[in-house]
């Protein structure tokens, strides 16, 4: 479990005028949770995810992964590879000429025994559908596949939660589909925490839970169906909700009977067509 | 004028073990005022083609012409430059002056413009992008939002004042509501100053709303070509290749394949609330 209590963090703390970039969050992240973090360009997103692994550490409140703080400087590493963060770009985040050497950069600054490496990588390339590219030179891979090296770097230190922020802004429909269904499948079968920061609101859909960040406060947050229920108030928030689920709220607007909150394409063709 | 490949091929590190040939024979025109949706998988060729298109990159064979200057060794590529303005991925990672004013001044330099027309280009070009310039001369550009620095970024381009831009990625990384607003601007722009308009992107979403015509780009050939219904009723095919099709597309189409006598052309909103209204309503019983 990470919990945040009344937790902001400012880039200049000094000045005053200057609104913190996230302010005074509380939260729980409960293990095997799914939760999508959505809001517009500035709301505290990517400052809310580097909390979550101690990379920022908070002016005010605490964080805290499985009850021991971020700020506790004796459990830096622990922490670090407790919550595993994947970023935007994935070539920023690629070091090695081979993938499975890139694989187990992570688990050999941690200091596991190279046969226990050898596993890890071999098992982090399977759960990411990449174990025949492990010869391969990862600048010579797709976007998606890229970045499904790059979870499975993270995977290799054994992590219990995997932060991503906006993990599939560069890559083509096909790479956005490859690493949704990845980390989806790593939070289903494999009871994974994920926490998937995203503009993408067909993305969002798939959570169990939505949070909305509004100029660093946390301003709605429910299961997928309730948050995009609320259009026009994520319209005030610079959001939008998917496209099917306002389909379905222009109709019902003109008199046909469709719930305010249809999400997919399929639940949308099983409600007209049944 | 207009832009028009024939037979353009480009390799990469030809004979080498590495060569790739990243462009194949591909014959295209684009005229004057054209907007233009480029689609493709990551290493389709897209960002290839667009290179040639200001002379950053030069064929390997075939021709390529742009508003009548032939993209070649040795030709002096300066005029063209100016013709046609390149807006790379996150460009605002380019910004680097002090204030706004600057930085969008910055490609006026050595234009022999008198210094009231550089600030009278700036204006026009910041106003294009929806920042008023009195408020945002004299800031920081690293002190605006993201949205704000992308179009910043742009207005720098646009203050060139060229015949064809050319967009990589414009909306990534952007809220749907700021990229709803940059869409907007870039489409104003496009009509009053009759320019050419080509968009290379990820987002089917952005491409539906945007184009006249897609080039579908796969294997550094063109795929297909032609106005966003024709090319987007052909899902299978897109996903095969790596695409998609937007979800009103998707929707429609999953309709039609239980049988349903929809359009599959449906693009925006308001068509599809009208059409599935009216199938709804009446159709229903008959279908």
């Amino acid at each position: 479990m990470i919990q945040l209590q009344d937790v902001s963090y400012s880039y200049q703390p000094e000045e005053e005028q200057v609104l913190p970039a996230v302010s005074d969050i509380s939260l729980t992240i409960e293990e095997g949770e799914f939760l999508a973090v959505i809001g517009h360009n500035g709301s505290g997103k990517s400052t809310l995810a580097k909390l979550l692994n101690g990379l920022l550490l908070p002016d005010k409140g605490v964080v805290s992964v499985d009850l021991i703080s971020t700020s506790d400087q004796e459990k830096y590493w622990q922490i670090r590879q407790q919550v595993g963060m994947v970023f935007q770009n994935p070539d920023n985040q690629l070091i090695a000429t081979i993938v499975e050497e890139d694989v187990a950069f992570g688990p050999e600054n941690l200091g596991i025994p190279s046969e226990e490496i050898v596993t890890r990588v071999e098992e982090s390339l399977s759960q990411v559908a990449m174990l025949e590219y492990r010869h391969h030179a990862p600048h010579l891979l797709s976007g998606g596949q890229k970045q499904r090296i790059a979870i499975a770097g993270i995977l290799a230190m054994h992590p219990k939660y995997l932060v991503l922020d906006e993990p599939t802004a560069m890559l083509d429909p096909q790479g956005r589909r490859e690493v949704m269904a990845t980390v989806t499948r790593l939070n289903r079968e494999e009871g994974m925490t994920v926490v998937w920061i995203t503009h993408h609101m067909e993305e969002a859909v798939r959570a169990h839970r939505v949070m909305v960040m509004d100029h660093g406060r946390l301003a709605i947050q429910g299961t997928p169906r309730e948050v995009f229920k609320q259009t026009e108030l994520l319209q005030l928030l610079h959001l939008d909700v998917p496209v099917i689920t306002r389909l379905g709220q222009l109709l019902a607007q003109d008199g046909f009977n469709l719930p305010p909150d249809v999400l997919t394409v399929e639940e949308m063709v099983n409600l007209l067509c049944p | 004028m207009s832009i028009i490949a024939t037979n353009l091929t480009h390799v990469y590190s030809p004979s080498t073990p590495w060569t790739t040939k990243a462009l194949d024979q591909v014959n295209l025109e684009i005229k004057d005022g054209e907007v233009i949706g480029l689609i493709g998988h990551t290493g389709s060729g897209k960002s290839t083609l667009v290179q040639h298109f200001n002379g950053l990159l030069k064929p390997t064979s075939g021709t390529i012409r742009v508003q009548g200057v032939e993209v070649v060794k040795g030709v002096n590529l300066r005029p063209l430059r100016r013709k046609v303005g390149l807006v790379f991925q996150y460009p605002e990672h380019q910004l680097f002056e002090e204030t706004v004013a600057i930085d969008v001044a910055f490609g006026l330099k050595n234009t022999g413009l008198s210094k009231e027309e550089t600030k009278q280009r700036v204006e026009k070009a910041l106003l294009a992008v929806g920042i008023e310039y009195e408020t945002y001369m004299d800031r920081s550009p690293f002190e605006l939002s993201g949205g704000q620095m992308r179009r910043v970024a742009i207005a720098g381009v646009l203050a060139m004042e060229p015949e064809v831009l050319i967009l990589d990625e414009p909306t990534a990384g952007l809220d749907p509501q700021t990229r709803k607003d940059l869409l907007e601007h870039l489409r104003r722009v496009q009509k009053e100053r009759g320019i050419t308009l080509i968009i290379v992107s990820h987002s089917m979403d952005d491409i539906a709303a945007m184009v006249n015509r897609i080039i579908v780009m796969d294997k550094g050939k063109i795929y297909a070509q032609g106005s966003p219904s024709e090319i987007f009723s052909h899902g299978e095919e897109l996903r095969q290749i790596g695409l998609d099709v937007p979800p009103l597309t998707q929707l429609l189409l999953a309709l039609r394949a239980r049988g349903l006598d929809l359009p599959a052309d449906i693009l925006n909103l308001e068509s599809a609330r009208a059409v599935i209204g009216r199938w709804l309503k009446g159709g229903k019983d008959n279908v």
